[in-house]
């Protein structure tokens, strides 16, 4: 988000606003010499602006401004398909928008999950479906045979049954929530879904999948367990849930599975060639730092923290984002929501040093 | 021929299970064992992948498949579930079940 401060606060500066801040710092740094001017006068610019901007008492208008324009109307297209066990996708239809439950508990949790979903996003943030042009949200339920996964494939969800023993099940509410953020992601520009931007790409998910969770539960913040795929481990894994945000590294410690491997700060990020570079493991660390926020601001996590969270993702425009990109662009969007000298702000820079980012 | 499987990724990241796959083909059911044999015949290995799959997918599965030919010979491949065919996923999903 960037304005022409040398005409008016509310009028954008076009040239400005289409370079984002990553691709100026390289500019500034392998450009020829007029072009490492121009880019170090424009992040000069920028930086000008945030300064100025934050000092500035917030007017209503500036506060409407800062907030996504709401979807016109609500605009709900279910289609639940059940994969009969088998690779093939979508498989056969189901359950239709306006249908009636069909019996089978993983279509019905599935289409019920893609609803709740959808109204986190449609009522506290403005967005119409996935796409934010009312995509229909398409799911397979019963993919494959003990198939212990769940995904986003870049079309649709996709849930298997799990093989009873690791898994038994993966139409859980925030595990519906954390595939639809996928999709969400791509939306919204995409964060490439290796190393830490993978990482990202995972965080976001993890944190309105538990977002999801909250607000269909109307719990606070404080009152939230922050689980991901709570109750969604076999009976005899030693285990709570797939990740834990409140404490990264302790959702499961099993002789199959072995110890949850997420850290909670940089000091322990983990290098890593498998999982696509630790997308699962490392994004222990953003998580922390949103739970971190949240715990620090109160009251329910998907009204500040989670506007915070949303907002950096529709203006970010890198999708090879570091953490670092990452924590800057979540402070860009509080002083753009409350100012520089807010305390959402200054809460937000306190959880991300936590988690050792400095911004 | 020897197959093993390792599989990584997916929603957890440590993949459909920690445990490898490891089947001798000759101890599967005759027709699976045809099926493992024609699709993973020597060379053949390396391409198993037919798309490219979708950038934008997200917690999908990773093979690594190993082969152990009759002569020695051994191959590797790693690949993402959605850039193979439905017929391989069902046949490495009929392998992992029979090699439990």
């Amino acid at each position: 988000m960037c304005h022409n401060h040398h005409v008016h606060h509310h009028v954008r500066n076009p040239i400005c606003c289409i370079i984002p801040p990553h691709m100026l710092e390289t500019l500034a740094m392998r450009g020829d010499k007029r072009t490492r001017s121009m880019a170090q006068a424009l992040m000069k610019q920028n930086a000008e602006v945030r300064e100025e901007r934050a000092a500035m008492p917030l007017a209503p208008s500036a506060m409407a401004a800062a907030a996504p324009a709401p979807a016109a109307k609500r605009n709900l297209k279910r289609a639940i398909h059940d994969g009969g066990k088998k690779v093939g996708l979508p498989g056969k239809l189901v359950r239709s928008e306006g249908q009636p439950p069909t019996g089978d508990k993983s279509a019905d949790e599935a289409y019920d999950g893609a609803g709740v979903v959808y109204d986190l996003y449609f009522k506290e943030f403005g967005r119409d479906s996935l796409d934010n042009a009312g995509l229909k949200l398409v799911a397979t339920v019963h993919h494959r045979a003990n198939y212990n996964n769940a995904f986003w494939n870049g079309e649709q969800m996709a849930y298997g049954d799990g093989d009873g023993r690791i898994f038994r099940t993966f139409t859980e509410l925030s595990v519906v929530g954390h595939e639809m953020s996928h999709g969400v992601v791509q939306f919204s520009g995409g964060l490439l879904y290796r190393g830490e931007s993978g990482a990202l790409n995972e965080s976001f998910a993890d944190v309105f999948g538990a977002l999801t969770v909250q607000r269909k539960a109307n719990q606070s913040a404080s009152q939230a367990d922050w689980l991901i795929g709570k109750g969604i481990l076999g009976a005899n894994i030693n285990g709570v849930a797939l990740r834990n945000m409140k404490a990264p590294g302790t959702a499961y410690d099993d002789a199959l599975l072995g110890k949850d491997p997420q850290p909670y700060h940089m000091d322990f990020f983990v290098n890593t060639t498998g999982d696509n570079g630790g997308v699962h493991i490392n994004s222990g660390i953003p998580n922390h730092a949103f739970y971190l926020y949240s715990q620090l601001v109160g009251g329910n996590a998907w009204g500040k923290p989670g506007k915070v969270w949303y907002d950096a993702l529709q203006t970010i425009n890198n999708s090879t984002a570091t953490f670092n990109d990452w924590a800057r662009e979540t402070m860009d969007s509080a002083v753009n929501l409350f100012g520089l000298g807010a305390m959402e702000t200054l809460y937000l820079r306190r959880a991300w040093k936590l988690v050792g980012i400095s911004v | 021929m020897k197959i093993t499987i390792k599989t990584s990724g997916g929603i957890g990241g440590f993949g459909l299970s920690p445990e490898p796959t490891d089947v001798d083909v000759e101890n599967l059911p005759s027709a699976l064992k045809e099926r493992a044999r024609a699709a993973f015949s020597k060379g053949r290995l390396k391409s198993l992948a037919k798309s490219p799959g979708n950038p934008h997918a997200a917690d999908m599965i990773n093979y690594e498949i190993s082969i152990a030919h009759d002569n020695g010979e051994r191959e590797h491949v790693d690949v993402r579930e959605d850039k193979l065919s439905d017929d391989v996923l069902d046949l490495i999903d009929a392998i992992r079940s029979a090699g439990r």
